[in-house]
């Protein structure tokens, strides 16, 4: 067997690296050649014109050189001679032989100088006929010079120096002179003249040479440019090879294949380091058959016997089956092997390919988990059951074991279904989950995040240690956490990654929006049994009309006052069925759907079985999809309403009555009295003293009794208008109103009232009312208790409240006779009194006005008292009136605190 | 200095006899001289203005409210509908304290409300005030 893990990526680079090779050809071929030919040209075209340039510059140059030399030359001559000349002078004066030595070198010198300016004038005419004029001059000046020196050193001095001053010596000095100053000139102005033609042929080498550079530059840039796009084209062709090769082999990477190949009866043989590298068996092991053994127990055989198949009849063998890895996990790979066939076609050998097709598989069993867990729970059975079967549907296909919890909201989560997959393929009763996994579980329950867990554990099942991993993963229901699925694996050795659990995290959305989904349906029609319910039971009429205003449903109630039967009714429009017996139905059905919202309304109609008039309170309120209307007969209603404005309007009617009866009766009563009072008095004062004593008397009596009666009268009146004339509420400081009646009082020397030194309260109350209390009960008290023999007569006003303060209780207590157990019923009564009225002068109506006003406020009224120990009469009265009906409460709320 | 006493004709409309003893024995207390015409209820008081010989100025009616036939508040409404008589002077002069009867009659722009005294004395007193001011009074 020979295992290719590696694809033919180097021929794949060459074919990439060909194709690069050809688009750069096409660039080389035009491209670069022509400036490089252009180039050269410039460059011979540019040495020869500067070849020439040059040489004829270096021909000026030399001529150049040539003329000044000539005149250094002509310089040197002169000096040389002139010197001598000097050397002769100082000789014949002095007779010194230093002065010789330039005349000793001259003859040799001059000798060389000219030789040297006929060399340099060669091929100049006029130079050349100068030197020739210069040489006998020269001669004759050095032949005077020697014989001058001669007649010195012989000793004839004069001699000499006659030579010396002659005028033939300086004539032939003048000649040399000038014949030197022409050659001068003549060397001096063709100097002149090289100089301007060389500038000038400096100038044209010069334009040559930066014309030909500026020119090669451009070309060589070009050339320079065109190789440097050519170089990047090139490495963007080589990466792009290179790029392909890596995909290439990251693809292969990626899809893991493994190749192989087996001989002719399909055995695997050779070395198949691929193999090995993947399941971790040796070369050896997987020989033959044996790479069989890395296949999953479960599908070994099946695959053996297809694979045997195969081999039998020559076919491509395809299969999947799952792989146990070196690292121990299982993964599922399809199998392709075909056979490969010689010249003959027969088969020579098989090549196969393992790929890894874990991940495509688990997408596929996840999609089709999802909706089987889909499937399971849109059909509405048990709970519990569909919980139970989505637990046993994810084993062991995602996990080793699987249990659903329920959250509970102040309890452990409770344990509902569980699912665990054994390798002997039996269910085992699951452990109640361990400390970690507990608390985890909570933990997932009260914060609804999903998470990862994992557990490593002493000993397995098998023995050895193991990890236990864990997803636990919350499903919600109506945003709150209602449950936790977990997977959990251990033998098969696998550990959930964030991966698995996002999928965890769907598959509890999905249970989620599920159970959700089948608790509304539940709901609903829980929802719709009790509207039916109620529908039906209602004791009022129910009527449903459709957006057309046809009866759709009527209730028990309805049907059983109208006589209509369900059947007989339904789908009728409103119009027709109410037409004679509530016209106004239609109107209000109408207006209920166009203003969308609940219209009440009293009419009357015969909508009763026997036609009867009632007056039925009609609601209409908007539904879905139409208007549903209560009938409710108000008729009794009606009529109790009428029945109490009537007794209203009686009792008030009598009530007048009665006033108008006190007032009258105490004006018709009052009138004669009055005139009995002012007879009496005419009596006496037309009579004057003529009536005797006895006699003046009784008409005393008589006015007394008048007046007595009178008092009766005015009693009468205070009593039927006590109590029920109640003024507003207003705030009253009963401390403030105490001293008022003490004040308005006054009262005799002998009875002095005291209010007792404790809080007093301020109340929300008829003022009047309580002032007549206080007022009635004090007098009452100075009355009776003045003629006391205890002397001092003491009255004491105090006040308590009730625990919440809501209540007051005052006393008025004195110290006067006191009033014995057996009067205390009595004395409330009208027309009561316990004196003689002709001892005291009293109606014996003021306790009974207080009993009245009293109770007409809602409080009560007693008194306590042992004869000889004064007495105490209490009352009741609330902090604030109990607020009518009709009047609204005052503005002054009960803020303050009390007094 | 006292100006020349006038004299203003009393109509005084009332039923009980005591009541009006008691006007007449004030009056003659007081040595009034008005002239005091007294009817008993509100149609012969009616009856009494209307007639000829009724004097037509300085008039002031004493009038009570309780009265057979015809009670003072009718008599007054009708007075004052009544083109010749509605600018008459009206002083009601009775028991009755109703509150009722008190806002009617001032509605019907009476010039007083005063209540009988209880004694003979403040009857006295009651008719001299009156008389000073009536004599004050400038009448239509």
């Amino acid at each position: 067997m020979q295992a290719l893990a590696e694809p033919p990526t180097g021929s794949s680079g060459r074919h990439a690296s060909k194709g690069g090779t050809r688009t750069s050809t096409t660039g080389y071929g035009i491209g670069p050649a022509w400036p490089l030919v252009l180039a050269a040209i410039a460059v011979v075209a540019l040495g020869t014109s500067s070849y020439h340039y040059v040489g004829r510059s270096n021909d000026i140059v030399e001529e150049r050189l040539n003329s000044g030399a000539t005149l250094l030359h002509l310089e040197r001559l002169l000096l040389t001679l002139q010197a001598a000349v000097a050397g002769q002078r100082g000789y014949v004066i002095t007779g010194r032989p230093a002065y010789l030595a330039p005349y000793a070198d001259a003859g040799k010198r001059l000798t060389g100088e000219l030789i040297a300016l006929e060399g340099l004038v060669a091929g100049q005419p006029e130079q050349m006929a100068s030197l020739r004029a210069l040489r006998p001059d020269l001669e004759a000046v050095l032949a005077d010079l020697s014989r001058t020196i001669e007649l010195r050193r012989q000793g004839q001095e004069d001699e000499a120096r006659a030579l010396v001053t002659s005028d033939h010596g300086h004539y032939q000095m003048a000649r040399i002179n000038e014949e030197v100053a022409r050659m001068r000139v003549r060397a001096s102005s063709r100097r002149d003249a090289d100089r301007v033609r060389h500038l000038a042929s400096v100038r044209t080498s010069f334009v040559l040479v930066v014309g030909g550079s500026a020119v090669l530059f451009l070309l060589t840039a070009y050339a320079t440019m065109s190789t440097a796009r050519e170089l990047r084209a090139r490495g963007r062709a080589e990466r792009a090879a290179q790029h392909r090769g890596e995909r290439y082999r990251s693809l292969v990477d990626a899809s893991s294949q493994v190749v192989w190949t087996a001989d002719r009866t399909g055995q695997m043989t050779g070395d198949h380091t691929a193999w090995s590298a993947l399941t971790g068996q040796s070369s050896r092991e997987a020989e033959g058959h044996g790479w069989l053994n890395a296949v999953h127990a479960e599908e070994r055989s099946a695959t053996r016997a297809a694979w045997l198949q195969s081999m039998e009849t020559g076919v491509a063998f395809s299969w999947e089956h799952r792989v146990r890895r070196q690292d121990g996990l299982l993964r599922t790979f399809s199998v392709r092997v075909v056979p490969v066939f010689d010249d003959k076609a027969a088969i020579r050998e098989w090549v196969g390919v393992h790929t890894d097709i874990t991940e495509r598989k688990r997408a596929e069993e996840r999609l089709r988990f999802l909706a089987e867990v889909s499937t399971l729970l849109a059909a509405p059975p048990e709970l519990p059951s569909a919980l139970s079967k989505v637990a046993a549907l994810s084993v062991p296909t995602f996990a080793d074991a699987s249990t659903i919890d329920l959250c509970e909201p102040s309890a452990n989560p409770k344990r509902v279904a569980q699912t665990r997959h054994n390798s002997d393929g039996g269910a085992a009763a699951d452990p109640s989950p361990g400390g970690a996994e507990s608390e985890a579980l909570v933990e997932v329950c009260r914060t609804g995040n999903g998470r990862l867990l994992e557990i490593e554990s002493a000993s397995g099942p098998s023995g050895a240690a193991f990890v236990r991993s864990l997803m636990l993963v919350p499903w919600q229901v109506r945003g709150q956490v209602a449950g936790v699925l977990t997977w959990t694996c251990e033998e098969s050795r696998r550990r959930f990654s964030q991966d698995d659990l996002a999928f965890g995290r769907e598959v509890a959305a999905r249970m989620g929006a599920a159970i959700d989904r089948m608790r509304l349906l539940a709901e609903t029609e829980e929802a719709r049994r009790l509207l039916d319910a109620i529908f039906e039971a209602a004791p009022i009429g129910l009527a449903l009309f459709d957006a057309d205003l046809r009866l759709s449903r009527i209730n028990a109630a309805l049907v059983a006052v109208t006589g209509q039967t369900t059947s007989s009714a339904a789908g009728q429009p409103a119009a027709t069925l109410f037409e004679g017996t509530l016209p106004a139905l239609e109107g209000l059905l109408t207006e209920t759907l166009r203003a969308h919202r609940a219209i009440e309304r009293e009419v009357r109609g015969t909508i009763d079985e026997n036609g009867d008039e009632r007056v039925w309170l009609i609601r209409c309120a908007p539904v879905a999809g139409g208007v549903i209307a209560l009938f409710i007969d108000i008729s009794g209603r009606k009529r109790v309403e009428a029945e109490r404005e009537g007794l209203v309007r009686a009792l008030a009617r009598s009530n007048e009555d009665l006033n108008q009866f006190a007032y009258v009766a105490s004006h018709d009563l009052k009138a004669p009295l009055r005139g009995i009072t002012h007879l009496s008095e005419w009596l006496e004062e037309d009579l004057g003293d003529a009536i005797p004593e006895p006699a003046r008397e009784k008409l005393a009596l008589l006015r007394g009794r008048a007046r007595r009666l009178e008092g009766l009268i005015d009693g009468i009146l205070d009593y039927s208008r006590a109590g029920r004339a109640r003024a507003a509420a207003s705030k009253v400081d009963v401390r403030a109103l105490l001293r008022d009646v003490v004040d308005l009082l006054g009262g005799p020397a002998a009875a002095s009232v005291v209010i007792a030194a404790v809080p007093f309260p301020a109340l929300l109350t008829d003022r009047a009312a309580l002032q007549q209390v206080f007022m009635n009960l004090i007098s009452n008290a100075i009355k009776h208790g003045s003629d006391a023999a205890t002397g001092q007569l003491q009255v004491e006003v105090s006040a308590t409240p009730s625990d919440d303060q809501s209540i007051w209780t005052f006393t008025v207590a004195d110290n006067g006779p006191g009033i014995a157990p057996d009067y205390h019923e009595r004395i409330w009564g009208i027309f009561q009194t316990l004196q003689s009225r002709d001892k005291i002068e009293g109606a014996g109506i003021g306790l009974s006005i207080v009993k009245k006003i009293v109770e007409a406020q809602g409080g009560q009224v007693w008194i306590e008292s042992v004869p000889g120990q004064g007495a105490r009469f209490s009352f009741t009265w609330l902090v604030r009136e109990i607020p009518r009906r009709d009047t609204p409460w005052p503005e002054v709320a009960w803020k303050e605190p009390l007094l | 200095v006292m100006k020349p006493e006038r004299l203003t004709n009393v109509l005084l409309v009332d039923d009980d006899a005591v009541d009006v003893m008691n006007l007449q024995r004030a009056f003659s207390r007081n040595n009034i001289k008005n002239p005091l015409f007294v009817v008993s209820n509100g149609q012969e008081a009616l009856d009494l203005l209307r007639s000829a010989d009724f004097p037509k100025s300085r008039v002031v009616i004493l009038l009570d409210i309780n009265l057979p036939r015809m009670n003072g508040l009718e008599f007054l409404r009708l007075l004052r509908a009544d083109e010749a008589l509605c600018s008459t002077m009206v002083v009601v002069l009775t028991t009755s304290n109703d509150e009722r009867d008190r806002v009617a009659a001032y509605k019907l722009n009476v010039a007083g409300f005063l209540l009988k005294p209880e004694t003979s004395a403040n009857f006295v007193e009651l008719a001299a005030t009156m008389n000073k001011y009536w004599s004050l009074l400038e009448m239509p």
